[in-house]
């Protein structure tokens, strides 16, 4: 059944012929049309209903006529086209893309709606009279019988007519005559590329249907203008001569040559029908449209340039039949497309037989990677075939690499839509449509990029006239962005609306259940708008008929997700939010990391890989440290949350040995980041997704599993599943992407502090920055021995006295105590004693703001809030010298050694540095404070300083810059500086020395660094 | 049934599987187990680039994990078009091929481990020993 074929190819053509008509007609809607936008989309609809003609599809022919009607009057200047014709002509369109697609059933719908509308326009408009005169002819076929025409084809007999074309009416029997040509649309094309077609009915009155159609042999009648003759159309086209009449064309003399005269005087008439012009240049070889008009102006340039023989033979239109076949066939040849349609199933065979190649050539490689000096010759022939290999599965992945303009190009027909429906003002830009993704990507992202762009214009866009008052443009934006980062692909969906509000999807979220209030109060901003993501949760106030039924959101992100990507919402009240979805270039080949971990490989997508990380054990600037069962590692001044790939998948149970070199991955999934710890690191390989085989259910920790190298399978690992079964729960923000303000570049610079949150006997939360925590110990209460006032416990081997934090602050205080208590040691103290606490909430990483000073009390820094509770931030010293005044009271001798003299206190972080200013103006110094070393610097310049205290770990300029612009001067030779840190190390001490620091003291040893200060500053008197 | 059934040890029982159900014998297998993974799944293995899951049959039969006895024997049956996966099981070593007819199977009797029969579709009486067939569209569902 060859005819099925035809349908076929068919129904390919005239969906991207449809599609055309959409785009053009949307470039109406928004008067971005250009003069060749209604020309294109006049070839297109002609081009359906020609092509549709040959199966007798009596609707699709229908509409398609209407249309061609309509646009005919557009294109001849006698209709301009209205808002209200673009969305018949579309609701006409969408009507044809559906019967295209259910061809076999198209003549049972009802068309007529979309038939009376564009009729009704027609009739309507007012009459325009013509620019130029349309010549009054009668034309009769061989009968003599009058053949009428509607207006537009009228004038496109007329313009025939002014360059010598004859009238033809055609009958084609459809498999006999079309048996030399491939199949009806080729043609179609091949007729179109030698003349114009007028008019077409297809004889079905002995045809029952499509079916038939399919069997029978059914006539197929069209008129026809060319300027060849009988004999070279019938040569041409491969039909016999006898089905070829020519009509009589009766015209008046003066008309046509009135007609004649005005085409010479200036091409008016040449210029409106464009395709004609552009032929007239080849000899007038062939006239009329044709849909790859540009790929014949392209091959008409390339003959005129080349000045071939075949250029000159079709310039000069022989009346020899021979010479004259001979031309339409080169030009035919010359003009065909180069492009060739393979079926998606052919590439992706393609794509994974050269991806076993690329596995294939690894493991060849790898045997014979031993014998790559004895045999000769060998090395070259193993380089040559890597290199093709290589350049082989990069072909061929990118023959599956389609623009995102493919998923893009519907949109603005959805936001014109849902503009009109929701009564909003909307605009839609598009960037990035270039942007070229994997077809199965591309193809799965239409319905979450639909989604998101509906949830843009429905909830994101605030109607018009309360964007007046909130003094926004009128004009609702939402902005399509596609674009390359890193090794991805990130498509931004912004809008400049409401944005999201996160009180309101917390309350929903409570409503919903899809929380409790507990856990609501400890959620960060980023988890609350993750909410959304939810199933079952939507915002809308009102569900409307566009978005808001509670279903999407979470769809989306599951789709997302399955494709490798990521989902990620940044919104700003009253601004706008932004939905950003980064995507992998392609889902087949992935590169990799091959990591071991109990003597087994696995996978690891580099995509997600920022870093790896080794630790020594005993290196004092990277170490794992403990937090009450949790490892962190200190990366950059941001705690790192570590887990050990074998614990996760349960391969292992002890916990990460930290006395033997860990090997850490950094991953980074959206903006959550943690470290993997794996037994060994591997190479990189290029590995071939294949999915996870059904039977194994659901295993989160895997994305795929692939062959490598060796011929084994090992698993890919899916980072945001092993974040997931390891219960890792991210809470605070991540600094933004810098490059914005140089303020928030110098926020997220600044040293965070990371706080431990715990709660004694009483309701309140306390805190302690960890730097100062050596250690939590859980302990039971009845370990707890008391000898006279005080508490103790035995900690290893030795008595160590525990104080109650209750008892000396002014916070509310319980009787009765839990059975399991812990006990936080700290360090950087001269005598050590135990905190007891009851609870450990958190450990949160963030930049404390301190609170005004409403809440004061000696024992405590200060308050802050965090997590909208209020958290008391304990200042050790003071609470030590409470609870041991014999050991911890500061001599009374330091109260007033300050003596008026100045220190400049260099500290980035507000708790130290409030900490430490309070010592220094307890014991009399005058304080001027610069929160990194250039401030300092500056206020060294205007003021005059006695001692400089400062900080090594800053912003901008840290603390070994800044001393050795110090030492660098002159004018501060004798200037002395004391280091305060909170890295104590000896190497530490080493480098602070070398950079020129008197002295490098511990943080917050109140005692020792009045000490210091004394001693520098007697030093000085000596020296000076 | 009647026809050719492929017969095989697993937990010195004789049990047979259609032949028509089965694509090959692969041994000396070396697969990859699959941690965190559903307790019948023993792992994955390479056969020419196709990634074929190796199930516990042993275990799906009596719901016991044996000790891992190192074995490297397997069956691959033939995918199904509404289950292209390929899958596997070890199995302790193959036995031959044997013509059975209704004549001399029945069904499982009614004093079977009610795992077993989930899986056995019919008993055969050999001469020597009792033949339990399995029925392949079982496995597949796990």
């Amino acid at each position: 059944m060859q005819n099925l074929e035809f349908i076929k190819e068919f129904i390919e053509e005239a969906t991207v012929h449809v599609e055309t008509v959409e785009n053009g007609l949307l470039l109406f809607g928004n008067g971005t049309d250009e003069p060749d936008t209604i020309h294109g989309i006049f070839r297109a609809v002609h081009s359906i209903k020609g092509t549709a003609g040959f199966f007798g599809l009596q609707n699709i022919i229908k509409i398609a006529h209407v249309m061609e009607n309509l646009l005919g009057e557009v294109r001849n200047g006698n209709l301009a086209m209205t808002n209200d014709m673009v969305d018949y002509l579309l609701a006409a369109n969408d009507c044809l893309k559906e019967m295209i697609v259910d061809v076999e059933n198209s003549d049972d719908r009802d068309v007529s709606v979309h038939i009376e509308n564009i009729t009704a326009i027609l009739e309507n408009r007012k009459p325009n009279p013509s620019i130029e005169p349309v010549v009054e002819f009668v034309i009769t076929d061989e009968k003599n019988q009058e053949v009428l025409f509607a207006d537009n084809e009228k004038t496109i007999i007329t313009d025939a007519l002014k360059h010598g074309h004859g009238l033809y009416k055609i009958r084609l029997r459809l498999n006999e005559n079309i048996k030399a040509n491939p199949s009806p649309v080729m043609f179609f094309n091949k007729l179109s590329s030698i003349g114009q077609i007028i008019d077409s009915y297809t004889d079905i009155s002995e045809v029952g249907g499509l079916d038939d159609i399919l069997n029978a042999d059914i006539n197929f009648i069209f008129l026809f203008t060319t300027v060849l003759e009988k004999t070279l159309i019938s040569l041409a086209l491969d039909i016999p001569e006898e089905d070829i009449v020519e009509l009589d064309i009766d015209t008046k003399k003066e008309d046509l040559a009135q007609i004649l005269m005005k085409d010479l005087d200036f091409s008016n008439a040449v210029q409106k029908l464009e395709p004609l012009s552009v032929q007239r240049q080849i000899g007038e070889s062939n006239t009329g449209t044709t849909k790859d008009i540009i790929a014949h102006s392209v091959a008409i340039e390339e003959m005129k340039s080349v000045n071939s023989p075949g250029s000159s033979m079709i310039s000069s239109a022989s009346p020899n039949v021979d010479d004259a076949g001979d031309m339409v066939k080169k030009a035919q040849a010359v003009a065909v497309d180069d492009t060739v349609r393979v079926h998606v199933s052919l590439l992706n065979d393609l794509l994974n037989l050269a991806s076993e190649m690329v596995l294939g050539r690894n493991q060849l490689l790898r045997c014979l990677e031993d014998h790559r000096k004895e045999i000769a010759g060998l090395n070259s022939v193993l380089q040559n075939i890597d290199n093709i290999t290589t350049e082989l599965q990069e072909k061929i992945m990118q023959t599956r690499m389609q623009p995102v303009a493919k998923v893009f190009n519907k949109f603005p027909r959805i936001i014109r839509e849902l503009s009109k429906k929701l009564g909003k003002d909307i605009d839609l830009q598009m960037e990035g449509t270039e942007v070229e993704l994997d077809k199965s990507i591309i193809e799965s992202l239409a319905d979450p990029l639909t989604h998101l762009i509906r949830n843009a214009a429905d909830h994101g866009i605030e109607r018009p006239e309360l964007r007046e008052l909130q003094g926004k443009s009128k004009t609702g934006h939402v902005f399509l962005k596609a674009y390359h980062e890193g090794g991805r692909v990130n498509i931004d969906i912004i809008d400049d609306g409401a944005g999201i509000k996160v009180e309101k999807i917390k309350a929903k979220a409570l409503e919903r259940g899809l929380m409790r209030a507990s856990e609501a109060e400890s959620m960060s901003e980023r988890e609350i708008l993750n909410m959304l993501f939810q199933p079952g949760f939507s915002t809308a106030e009102q569900v409307t008929d566009v978005s808001g039924r509670g279903v999407g959101m979470d769809v989306v992100k599951t789709n997302i997700e399955k494709l490798g990507g990521a989902i990620d919402i940044m919104t700003r009240p009253g601004q706008g939010t932004t939905f950003r979805l980064a995507l992998p270039l392609t889902l087949a080949i992935i590169p990799s990391l091959i990591v071991e971990v109990a003597g087994q490989k696995f996978a690891l997508p580099q995509v997600n890989l920022q870093e790896m990380v080794r630790i020594k054990p005993g290196d004092p600037n990277r170490k794992i440290e403990r937090c009450q069962g949790a490892q962190v590692l200190r990366l950059r001044g941001r705690l790192l949350p570590i887990i050990h790939l074998g614990n996760v998948l349960g391969l292992r149970k002890e916990p990460l040995d930290t006395t033997k070199v860990v090997r850490v991955l950094v991953l980074k999934i959206g903006t959550k980041q943690y470290g993997l710890a794996v037994d060994a690191i591997h190479d990189g390989e290029e590995i071939l997704v294949k999915p996870l085989p059904k039977h194994l259910g659901e295993c989160p920790c895997y994305s795929g599993v692939t062959i490598l190298g060796d011929g084994k399978v090992a698993m890919i690992l899916n980072p945001e599943g092993i974040s997931g079964k390891a219960n890792l729960r991210f809470t605070e923000e991540q600094p933004k992407k810098s490059a914005e303000e140089e303020q928030s570049a110098m926020e997220s610079m600044a040293e965070s502090q990371n706080l431990l949150l715990f709660q004694c006997s009483g309701t309140e939360t306390f805190s302690l920055d960890l730097s100062m925590v050596a250690r939590v110990e859980p302990i039971q209460a009845s370990q707890i021995e008391r000898i006279g006032e005080k508490e103790y416990i035995q900690f290893r081997g030795d008595s160590l006295r525990v104080i109650r934090p209750e008892q000396y602050l002014p916070v509310t205080r319980r009787e009765g105590q839990p059975d399991k208590l812990y006990v936080i040691i700290p360090k950087l103290v001269k005598y050590p004693m135990g905190i007891l606490i009851h609870r450990i909430d958190d450990i949160i990483q963030t930049r404390v703001k301190f609170n005004q000073e409403n809440i004061k009390a000696k024992g405590l820094v200060g308050s802050t809030i965090l997590h909208n509770r209020i958290v008391l931030v304990i200042n050790i010293y003071d609470l030590f010298e409470l609870a041991a005044p014999d050991q911890y009271q500061v001599h009374e001798r330091h109260s007033h050694s300050g003596n008026r003299r100045t220190v400049l206190l260099v500290e980035d972080t507000p708790f130290f540095a409030k900490m430490e200013r309070s010592y220094l103006e307890w014991a009399g110094y005058r304080v001027l404070y610069g929160s990194n070393g250039k401030e300092a610097w500056e206020i060294l310049q205007n003021s005059s300083v006695d001692v400089v205290v400062s900080d090594i770990q800053m912003p901008i300029m840290d603390g070994y810059e800044l001393v050795k612009r110090i030492r660098a001067d002159q004018g501060f030779a004798s200037l002395p500086v004391i280091a305060l840190t909170s890295m104590t190390d000896e190497r530490s001490r080493q480098l602070g020395r070398e950079a020129g620091f008197d002295f490098y003291e511990a943080k917050l040893d109140k005692e020792r660094i009045l000490d210091r200060l004394e001693e520098a500053l007697r030093l000085r008197r000596e020296a000076g | 049934m009647t026809g050719k059934v492929l017969t095989f040890y697993l937990g010195g029982l004789l049990f047979g599987l259609d032949i028509v159900a089965v694509k090959e014998i692969q041994r000396n297998i070396e697969y990859t187990p699959v941690p965190d993974s559903p307790a019948h799944i023993v792992g994955l293995f390479n056969m020419r680039g196709q990634v074929v899951t190796l199930l516990d049959l042993a275990y799906l039969l009596n719901n016991e994990k044996e000790p891992e006895k190192g074995r490297t024997v397997c069956i691959v049956l033939k995918p199904k078009a509404d289950a292209p996966d390929h899958i596997g099981f070890l199995i302790e070593r193959t036995g031959s091929v044997v013509d059975i007819h209704d004549d001399i199977s029945e069904g499982p009797p009614a004093n079977m481990s009610g795992e077993l029969t989930r899986f056995v579709k019919e008993v055969v009486k050999l001469n020597e020993e009792l033949l339990m067939v399995i029925d392949s569209e079982v496995i597949f569902e796990q």
